[in-house]
């Protein structure tokens, strides 16, 4: 009996695409017996010519696939028969013009398929296949078993799959009805396998026929239909599809259990989809898993349908399903033809020569640890006697990781009386840092002033490596960026947050120029490859713009100016704020907020320093541009030498502008000036420098201006990087061997010589901030602060008494805030006098400050309630001026409601003979340490960590089954 | 290549630009939180008097008693809300609100005791004191003959323990037992000044304490051969300045005493003395000018130079009897005491001498309490117009310097038939009023 074909094209406004698939259909050797246009588009599809065996359907917009094709074969009227087949076509699937012969062919000869399907072939190219055959991996991942290929006729020996694409899939009438056809509750991506998969559980078979080949546009999957008819992004309907199909085949149990996990597998495969740098699939795979989990009643219900017409089990089906060796070898494919795209177009750009050259020496062969190990020797002087410094602007860290984790984007902050504002971002970088050594914290932030110089080296070299090949040249221009006046001073002043952004400065110039493909040797071949160095730099920007916020907007500008040169990799380069964006956001939002008592200026409260404050001197910009504040040996007339060593690295720098590399160098050089009058710019603002564990000042106005460490640190960068090109370019070999000498000779030679005679202002304690006898009783729970008075007597011989109320035990770094130090005026003295929980906390500031004078002038006034109410369990008078310390001793000596305790490492202590009972004994009732802003913060932060750990394809071979989507640039 | 030298060119100058013309500006973010200035209350002023003289305790070598009883008078005119509570020659004005302004006005005392028995023999005179945390005690001798008993008056409810240090004609004395002295709440200790520093013939005392305040005096005397021949209080200094006035020496018996000390060693030390302590390590190069009261009274004037930290005792001699103060002028702060003699040979050689201490500027209102015995006269100078008065007083009343146009130094001279004896005019005040405190 000759078979009789229903051809149906569902078309949905894909007017370009539907005109040729229609020209194809029509044209066929062996036409087909009927065709059916089914419209639901939301224009009318202009269809002309119909031919009386032609019939076109217009149905509403939202109609499915299935209502679409059944709609089709009642419009066709014709009835079940053994032979009747159905052509299902796509508006963008052209079929070539023997298809149906070829698919009929099949049929004929195995009369047991029930569903035959072509071989698939890209729109424009046809000698590419797109699809030959679906299934599924082990892990229920939709799997194409051939994409992307060039057809040599290699898998034209496939014939039995586990499913086929609908479009162009040549489908048993009969069949189709007593299966029940399409599933309507089936997501998109899914009901092609699930169609096929019942008809393999009814007992008939399911093939594919490469003899028969169809153009496939696949607009779908390539995003460039209306959302509308995926109902959510391909991704996220490839993933919706993959749930759908567990819930529906797996055991019953088994699908249960899948539902309860839902969420957690949906976050887990997430993360998972992070480390695996696929990041642009983490909304697809939370969304789908939600998805899954709300709509699980319709996915069960599918499941009644397949169990009345299985005549088989969906397990012996297995042998359909790709085997994991099938999905590494596709991924491995899949990463083949990405670096093989990369390298034709690094070809395109002529810089595919200057790749491959690469025969110089590494970091290690050139005796870059030697030179690092030497760098250390000249800081002998920082050697970390015990775990913790303590001077200029380093604190201890609290002996806890967990206490500092605990600090990090907390919004709640015990400090003075208990102060509500985010803390500093500056806080997650210590968090950081402290993990290395997560055993003593403070450890690290130790071991970073004794390796200050030689970790700016290796990361200068790095980075100089971007512009020459030369061992030598990255070597000296390394050198002159680690021995830079600003490293060295701000390791000597401990300006910790400056030190830290200037040590990760030359690595977020190399992560950037590698995610960016700029430079030597940058040549990223893989989506993979970027993803790393996106995440790399994102944290990187993260650490600096958390350490130095005010060296953000420079760092923005430039990477703005990357974008532009790089505009093809926006959609890699975009992400790199979102770290510091996320860090920086909510001291930002909390500056915004405060405008009524900051002023117009609040939001450049943004850009202090955070840490303890530190005084600045105000330079001369000449001064800014040879590094900044000179250090060691000083001599007549001249000054301090060390500010005139850094003037052969500059000339350099100037020399470089003449070289070929002019361009390169100009750029870069607008960003050394940039950087400069950054420096300039921060040096004129001044911030509040009173604070949680600021010394008290010398002079009797309580500003400090901004610090210009990192910001000279960004020149040095520049100018280090701008002496690499100079060298690099110069050609004569008398001239290099001349410029080297006089680089090393007047330059980094004496330079080194003086930063070996710096000493350390640091002294190293086992940690603790506070005495014994009160961290002890903090550690049991007690709730009582500790008020510290530190008199002060100024030039005009007035007379201060600086307080501190100090919570738990102490003021360690990570409790240091910034925010506060700009909010003390307005806590003291709100603005809004009708905000009564304002003005009752300002109430108590009050209280304490007369709590200071009654005890400082030791009056007999009845202290009782006024220590009860503060909540003060200790007094403290920190060791300073002799004379100012012993009188106020006295005073406090002879008040009665204290007891002194004696002298300790940090000052005079006295006990409360009474202290407020119910703080002594509250059991540390302290406030949830999450937040909702922790959570974000903490998420994006890990999430950045995950794609910077870099995921070796080969060595998590198999592990992986993401085959239908691999949008390369475009994601 | 003119391509690059544009760049350079351009870089070069938009640098030199930056340079030279980046303005020096100045943009505060936010606003301080101002240390506020707070109005205490003074603690209340309590004086504290050296009580009776003591002396050896026949019954305990080695211990101390006291012996008579010393005649206090004072002058309490408190507002209204205060209250005078005396006990144990301690005078505290109670003002719970705050209201009293402080000084001599307010409560004002000093003590004289004429102890005449075997052992001593002498008028004694000092004003009641502030208790403190740190006193200097210019005065004083431990050689043969002399007797310095460190008396240290603890009357605040906390115990104190007591540092002193020694400064001698050589500078700092490295002694033993100078640290560590426990002085109980409301006790008081002797200290005999021999013990810790044997046979020094001029030193000053710095007595500093922990825990409580104290009050400290030197209670000093002689005795020539077997016979006691003096006694008085050396009284805290005022502190150490550039300028010292030490009004009140009256000079009597000048001629008498010239003869006994050519005729016997012990009396040797009759001369008028200034003693002067140099703090610090900077030489001093003084002028004192004695000036007289009068016409018939000629001064004279010394020019020294003085060791730093150490004691100098400059011998007055060559003075006719008569009304003198003396003015000294350094270069760098020095504290001065002098130590005035009186001698009367026609009653059995009659020897006393008094410790005068440099006088406090009297700026304001000053009251000084008479005491109801002897005569009394006031030494007063303006060392600006270098006029020096004397003036009697009645013995019980009560006298008061109306706030003087011009600074006064006084000091008040007590004679009882031939004892003298000195009571510096001062005024004691606890710091209070204005606290400048920054709580963060």
């Amino acid at each position: 009996m000759k078979p009789f074909v229903i051809a149906v094209v569902v078309c949905h406004d894909a007017n370009e695409y539907l005109a040729a698939t229609l020209q194809a259909t029509k044209s066929q050797t062996r036409p087909a017996d009927l065709l059916v246009v089914v419209d639901t588009g939301s224009d009318a599809a202009e269809l002309k010519d119909l031919a009386p065996n032609q019939k076109s359907i217009r149905l509403p917009f939202k109609t499915n696939l299935k209502t679409s094709l059944e709609a089709a074969i009642s419009a066709a009227g014709v009835t079940e028969g053994p032979n009747n087949w159905i052509w299902l076509l796509h508006d963008d699937s052209a079929p070539q013009a023997d298809a149906l012969a070829k698919l009929l062919e099949a049929v004929e000869l195995s009369p047991s398929v029930a569903v035959a399907g072509p071989k698939q072939v890209a729109w424009s190219d046809h000698k590419i296949i797109t699809q030959q055959g679906l299934t599924l991996t082990p892990m229920g991942d939709l799997f194409s078993l051939v994409h992307g290929q060039l057809d040599q006729g290699q898998h034209d020996h496939i014939d039995d799959v586990m499913a086929v694409g609908t479009a162009g899939a040549l489908i048993n009438l009969s069949v189709y009805e007593k299966i029940g056809g399409l599933d309507k509750k089936a997501p998109p991506f899914a009901a092609d396998i699930d169609l096929s998969v019942r008809v393999r559980l009814a007992g008939h078979r399911v093939a594919v026929v490469p003899a028969a080949k169809v153009a496939h546009a696949g607009l779908s999957l390539a995003g460039k239909r209306q959302r509308r008819w995926l109902g959510t992004s391909p991704k996220s309907a490839l993933r919706r599809a993959a749930i759908h199909l567990r819930f529906a085949y797996a055991p019953l149990a088994v699908a249960l259990i899948f539902w309860l996990f839902l969420p957690l597998i949906g976050v887990i495969r997430a993360i998972w989809r992070i480390a695996t740098k696929r990041p642009d699939r983490i909304w697809a795979e939370i969304s789908a898993a939600l998805w899954g989990f709300f709509t699980v009643a319709a996915r069960l219900s599918s499941r009644s349908k397949i169990s009345r017409i299985s005549q088989t089990k969906f397990s012996n089906l297995k042998s359909l399903r790709a085997s994991w060796q099938q999905v590494s070898s596709n991924r491995r494919a899949q990463l083949e033809q990405e670096q093989s795209r990369a390298t034709i177009e690094a070809f395109d750009r002529g810089e595919f020569e200057q790749v491959e050259q690469a025969s110089t020496k590494g970091f290690l062969a050139s005796g870059g640890l030697w030179i690092m190990l030497a760098l250390t020797a000249l800081s002998f002087s920082f050697w970390p006697s015990n775990i913790a410094a303590t001077g200029g602007g380093v604190l201890p860290l609290s002996a806890s990781w967990f206490e500092v984790f605990s600090r990090a984007g907390a919004s709640f902050q015990p400090i003075g009386l208990g102060y509500f504002a985010p803390s500093d971002p500056f806080v997650w970088v210590l968090t950081f840092l402290s993990s290395l050594t997560f055993w003593a914290p403070s450890l690290s932030i130790a071991l970073l002033l004794l390796l200050a110089k030689a970790l700016a080296f290796a990361g200068a070299w790095r980075a100089a490596a971007l512009f020459t090949q030369s061992s030598l040249v990255r070597t000296l221009s390394a050198l002159s960026f680690a021995l830079w006046p600003s490293i060295i001073n701000a390791n000597t002043d401990g300006r910790l947050p400056a030190l830290v952004s200037q040590l990760a400065l030359p690595w977020l110039v190399v992560a950037t120029a590698r995610a960016a493909n700029l430079g030597n040797r940058s040549l990223t071949k893989t989506a993979n490859q970027t993803w790393v160095w996106v995440g790399l730099a994102g944290l990187l920007m993260a650490v600096i713009g958390a350490s130095t916020p005010s060296l953000l907007p420079v760092l923005l500008i430039a990477l703005a100016l990357v974008i532009v040169l790089r505009i093809r990799r926006l959609g890699y380069l975009i992400w790199i704020p979102l770290p510091v964006a996320a860090l920086s956001a909510p001291t930002l939002v909390f500056y915004l907020g405060a405008t009524n008592y900051l002023g117009l200026t609040a939001p450049l409260a943004q850009l202090a320093d955070p840490g303890l404050s530190q005084a600045s001197d105000k330079l001369p910009t000449w001064q800014l541009l040879l590094g900044g504040e000179g250090f060691g040996l000083a001599l007549p007339f001249v000054g301090q030498i060390s500010l005139w060593l850094t003037i052969p690295v500059i000339a350099l720098a100037l020399l470089s502008l003449i070289t070929k590399r002019f361009a390169a160098a100009t750029a870069i050089w607008v960003f050394a000036l940039l950087g400069l009058a950054s420096a300039w710019l921060m040096q004129s603002v001044r911030f509040p420098a009173l604070g949680t564990g600021s010394v008290p000042l010398t002079s009797q106005d309580d500003w400090v201006s901004g610090s210009t460490a990192a910001h000279l640190g960004l020149v040095g960068l520049a100018v280090s990087l701008l002496g690499a090109i100079a060298l690099d370019q110069v050609s004569v070999r008398v001239a290099r061997t001349w410029l080297v000498s006089l680089l090393i000779g007047l330059g980094l030679l004496p330079t080194a010589a003086l930063a070996a005679t710096v000493a350390s202002p640091f002294e190293y304690s086992d940690g603790r901030v506070v005495p014994s006898i009160v961290a002890a009783e903090a550690s049991l729970g007690s709730q009582l602060k500790l008020l510290s008075i530190s008199p002060q007597q100024f030039e005009d011989s007035s007379l201060r008494l600086q307080a501190e109320l100090i919570s738990g035990d102490g003021v360690h770094l990570e409790d240091v805030s910034v925010s506060y130090r700009f909010s003390l005026a307005e806590l003291q003295n709100p603005d809004d006098q009708s905000d009564e929980l304002a003005l009752a906390k300002a109430e108590r500031f009050a209280e304490t400050k007369q709590l200071v004078a009654d005890l400082a002038s030791a009056n007999g006034t009845d202290l009782n309630a006024a220590l009860t109410s503060t909540g003060v369990g200790y007094v403290l008078v920190p060791n300073g001026t002799i004379g100012l310390v012993n009188d106020l001793s006295i005073a406090l000596d002879s008040v009665k409601e204290l007891e002194s305790v004696g002298s300790t490492d940090f000052g005079q202590l006295w006990r409360v003979l009474e202290p407020n009972k119910d703080l002594l004994e509250a059991d540390s009732n302290t406030p949830s340490l999450w937040s909702i802003t922790k959570v974000v913060q903490l998420s994006i932060l890990l999430s950045f960590i995950l794609l910077a750990i870099p995921s070796g394809v080969n060595r998590r071979a198999g592990k992986d089954s993401s085959i239908f989507v691999e949008a390369g640039d475009d994601n | 290549m003119l391509k690059r030298i544009l760049a350079l060119v351009i870089v070069a100058a938009t640098a030199a630009a930056l340079i030279i013309f980046a303005p020096n500006l100045d943009l505060p973010i936010a606003k301080l939180a101002d240390a506020e200035e707070l109005q205490v209350k003074a603690k209340n002023l309590s004086l504290v008097c050296p009580g009776a003289v003591f002396q050896n305790d026949p019954n305990n070598i080695g211990e101390f008693s006291q012996t008579g009883k010393p005649s206090v008078s004072r002058d309490f005119a408190g507002p209204a809300g205060t209250e005078l509570v005396v006990s144990d020659d301690v005078f505290t004005v109670l003002d719970p609100q705050g209201v009293a302004l402080q000084g001599s006005a307010l409560i004002t005392a000093n003590q004289i005791q004429l102890v005449s028995n075997a052992a001593t023999n002498g008028l004694s005179g000092a004003a009641c004191q502030n208790p403190s945390s740190d006193i200097w005690l210019v005065g004083g001798s431990t050689s043969t003959g002399r007797e310095s008993l460190l008396i240290l008056r603890n009357p605040s409810p906390v115990d104190a323990t007591v540092n002193l240090e020694i400064f001698g004609e050589e500078g700092k004395l490295q002694l033993q037992g100078l640290t560590g002295i426990a002085v109980t709440a409301g006790k008081t200790v002797v200290l005999p000044m021999a013990g810790l520093a044997p046979k020094a013939k001029t030193f000053v005392t710095r007595v500093t304490s922990k825990g409580g305040v104290i009050a400290a005096w030197l209670q000093v005397k002689s005795v020539r051969g077997l016979a006691a021949a003096g006694l008085d209080y050396v009284s805290p200094s005022i502190g150490a300045s550039l300028t010292q006035v030490i009004p009140g020496i009256f000079i009597r018996g000048a001629a008498d005493a010239a003869a006994l000390a050519a005729a016997n060693d012990n009396y040797s030390d009759l001369a008028q003395v200034i003693r002067v302590f140099v703090p610090g390590e900077q030489e001093a190069n003084i002028k004192v000018q004695i000036l007289g009261a009068n016409d018939k009274t000629f001064g004279t004037v010394i020019v020294q130079t003085l060791k730093p930290g150490a004691v100098t005792d400059i011998s007055i001699s060559g003075l006719a009897d008569g009304d003198y103060v003396a003015i000294l002028e350094s270069d760098v702060p020095v504290q001065a005491a002098a130590r005035l003699s009186r001698t009367d040979k026609t009653k059995v050689p009659v020897t006393d001498f008094t410790w005068l201490q440099a006088a406090q500027a009297i700026d304001g209102e000053r009251v000084v309490s008479i005491p109801a015995a002897g005569i009394s006269k006031l030494s007063v100078v303006n060392p600006i117009s270098a006029e020096v008065q004397t003036i009697a007083v009645a013995p019980g009343s009560t006298y008061r310097f109306n706030a003087p146009t011009a600074s006064l130094f006084a000091n008040l001279i007590v004679d009882i038939g031939g004892m003298v004896t000195s009571i510096p005019v001062i005024d004691y005040k606890n710091a209070g009023g204005s606290v400048k405190v920054s709580v963060r």
